[in-house]
């Protein structure tokens, strides 16, 4: 009887699977690298810092690594990555270039999505706008071990879009209040959407080493109390004043100052978040789990 | 309850009945003349001359069971108008006849005997169409049923649209007769020459027809009114697609009513960021959760933010 339960149920799983309207090609190799998304409720928490520095760090560890700048309308990761795109998400959200080629290598290993300019809001754009962009980011996922998305700062449809589609969100918040009850915002917000990803806390900007941990256990316990929810803290990142007066076109900190405290604290922050989430690479997403779906689930529970 | 005898339809009766409702045979037929003698003397007495839609002369002739002469009328009619065909347009300005080429006779009668029906058939005019009226009566009311024993008359369901009418008009009819068979298969189209007339179920749907040069529409319920382009098609498509909804009975839309629904799904595809928005709205920070971040915290002037922040 078990036997034929289980039968069943993967019996169940393949119609579902083909019922994805996926190409056949898609089924069969439905992997999908991890997506992770890192949010802020506060602008200039060190989120771009910390996205570009952690894909350089994951890239040299040996994953494929995708860096998608989630802010449509001012995005800049490109320039923390010293390249400029010709081609952006402005372009594959348009219609006019297909992923391949707003895929934009960056001279420090992680590939690059600009997030491009002219696109003000993710909330002017069409459903089949949506559809295209589930669609590119399953594509995007598929060719990477991480995908790692830069999402726009505070508290917006767009971000919270983007922040929802992914597998795990990494917060990155300061000590400073206002940046905390930002954070805090960004939580509560999300915490009433129906499938709330995992959060993972970086504070970064500490004063001093272990700062971190109780900023961590400020808003965590906030959180819980009022939210009902529970945070995971993976780490701090020092204030560097080579961070906060580097030049634009500098390369990230990881490659610049690859011995210093910082750059150590990223690497802490990558084996923390394998730590939570399992191994950064390209995995068989659960049934329906895959990027697109969550992203296009998200359209069709609108 | 005593009613009244059926009376027989006379030669004049049947006469009056088509010069009042010329529709019943055809539609578009138009009175042009009447009692004309074709040929001298009574031989080629014919009761009207009509001019159909596409400006073509019909010679009616109204007869009844004694009317042993009638094929002797139809003949000697006929001849004279062949010969003559050519100068009726001017004989007759009044009937602004067109493709005089052809005319149509057309013999309406009341139980025609057996052996006048033969003769016509032995003639084999081609040109002859032929409609028996029978009347009776419903609660007292007299109604009239026609049927085609020859040709292809209003009565005679399915006639294929006459090509004289010209190509735009045949395109228009066409495109009716195409619109309301994608709405059903259940819609019956019938109608003659120079008319197609839908109905579901037993109700009009609505009737489409060829006169005076133009295309005519009336959707049940409306008034005619002249078909010319495609946005006159698209807007005769909408009065038809809501007749036939109220006639099956399912509820009709009306502009208000679909422009809130369109409203509504755009307000739908919207809807996710609505949600978020109001997940957004819900998001403020009440002062226990304030008390509760700052507890312990100088907060001071916030930092000054990096340029690599953000």
């Amino acid at each position: 009887m078990q036997d034929e339960l289980e039968i069943g149920s993967l019996g169940r799983r393949l119609v579902q699977r083909f019922l994805q309207r996926r190409p056949a090609a898609s089924v069969l190799e439905a992997v999908e690298g991890r997506v992770v998304a890192v949010a802020s409720g506060k602008g200039g928490t060190g989120k771009s810092f910390l996205v570009t520095n952690l894909a350089v760090a994951l890239h040299r560890a040996g994953r494929r690594v995708c860096v998608v700048d989630c802010d449509f309308g001012l995005g800049n990761a490109h320039l923390l990555f010293g390249v400029n795109p010709r081609l952006s998400m402005q372009h594959l959200l348009g219609g006019i270039a297909p992923v391949p080629e707003v895929l934009s290598p960056t001279p420090h290993g992680p590939t690059l999505v600009a997030g491009g300019s002219g696109i003000s809001s993710l909330a002017e754009l069409e459903v089949r706008h949506f559809e295209l962009l589930a669609r590119s980011l399953g594509t995007i996922a598929a060719a990477h071990d991480v995908v790692l998305l830069d999402c726009a700062a505070g508290i917006s449809t767009q971000s919270l879009l983007t922040t929802l589609c992914a597998e795990h969100l990494v917060l990155v918040t300061n000590p400073e209040i206002a940046a905390l009850t930002d954070a805090y915002a960004l939580i509560k917000c999300l915490a009433r959407q129906p499938r709330l990803p995992d959060i993972h806390l970086v504070v970064n900007r500490v004063l001093e080493p272990g700062q971190g941990r109780p900023t961590f256990d400020r808003l965590a316990e906030v959180t819980r109390r009022f939210v009902g929810r529970s945070l995971h803290y993976i780490g701090e990142v020092a204030e560097n004043s080579a961070v906060s007066h580097r030049r634009l076109g500098q390369p990230p900190l990881i490659v610049s100052h690859p011995e210093c405290s910082e750059a150590a604290s990223i690497q802490a922050i990558m084996h923390g978040l394998e730590l939570a989430i399992g191994p950064l690479v390209a995995t068989v997403p659960p049934l329906g789990q895959g990027v697109e779906r969550r992203l296009m689930r998200l359209l069709e529970e609108r | 309850m005593i009613r009244g005898p059926i009376v027989p339809l006379s030669r004049e009766g049947l006469w009056r009945l088509v010069q009042q409702r010329p529709e019943l045979l055809e539609r578009g037929l138009r009175v042009v003349a009447e009692s004309l003698e074709l040929g001298g003397a009574r031989a080629g007495l014919v009761d009207g001359l009509m001019r159909d839609a596409s400006g073509a002369a019909v010679l009616v002739f109204a007869t009844d069971e004694r009317d042993a002469g009638l094929p002797a009328r139809v003949l000697a009619a006929l001849a004279f108008w062949r010969r003559n065909a050519a100068a009726m347009p001017r004989a007759l300005p009044e009937g602004d006849l067109r493709n005089i080429g052809s005319c149509r006779l057309v013999i309406v009668g009341t139980a025609l005997p057996a052996d006048v029906l033969a003769t016509l058939e032995r003639l084999q005019l081609q040109e002859l169409e032929i409609v028996e009226v029978e009347s009776f009566k419903v609660g007292g009311s007299e109604r009239l049923a026609l049927r085609s024993v020859r040709g292809r008359l209003a009565v005679a369901s399915g006639a294929p649209i006459d090509e004289a009418i010209g190509a735009p008009a045949l395109e228009l009819m066409r495109a009716f007769v195409a619109l309301v068979g994608k709405l059903d298969p259940r819609i019956r189209v019938d109608g003659d020459r120079f008319s197609r007339r839908a109905s579901i179920d037993g109700q009009p749907l609505g009737e489409c027809w060829f006169a005076e040069d133009r295309v005519h529409v009336a959707v049940d319920g409306e008034s005619p009114s002249v078909v010319q382009g495609d946005a006159d098609l698209r807007r005769l498509g909408d009065r038809i697609v809501r007749r036939y909804l109220a006639a099956i009975g399912q509820p009709v839309a009306t502009v208000r009513q679909v422009t809130a629904a369109r409203d509504g799904d755009a307000a739908d595809a919207r809807g996710g960021f609505d949600s978020l928005r109001a997940s957004m709205s819900a998001a403020r920070l009440t002062p226990d959760e304030c008390m509760a971040l700052g507890e312990g915290e100088d907060a001071g002037d916030p930092e000054p933010e990096a340029m690599a922040g953000g």
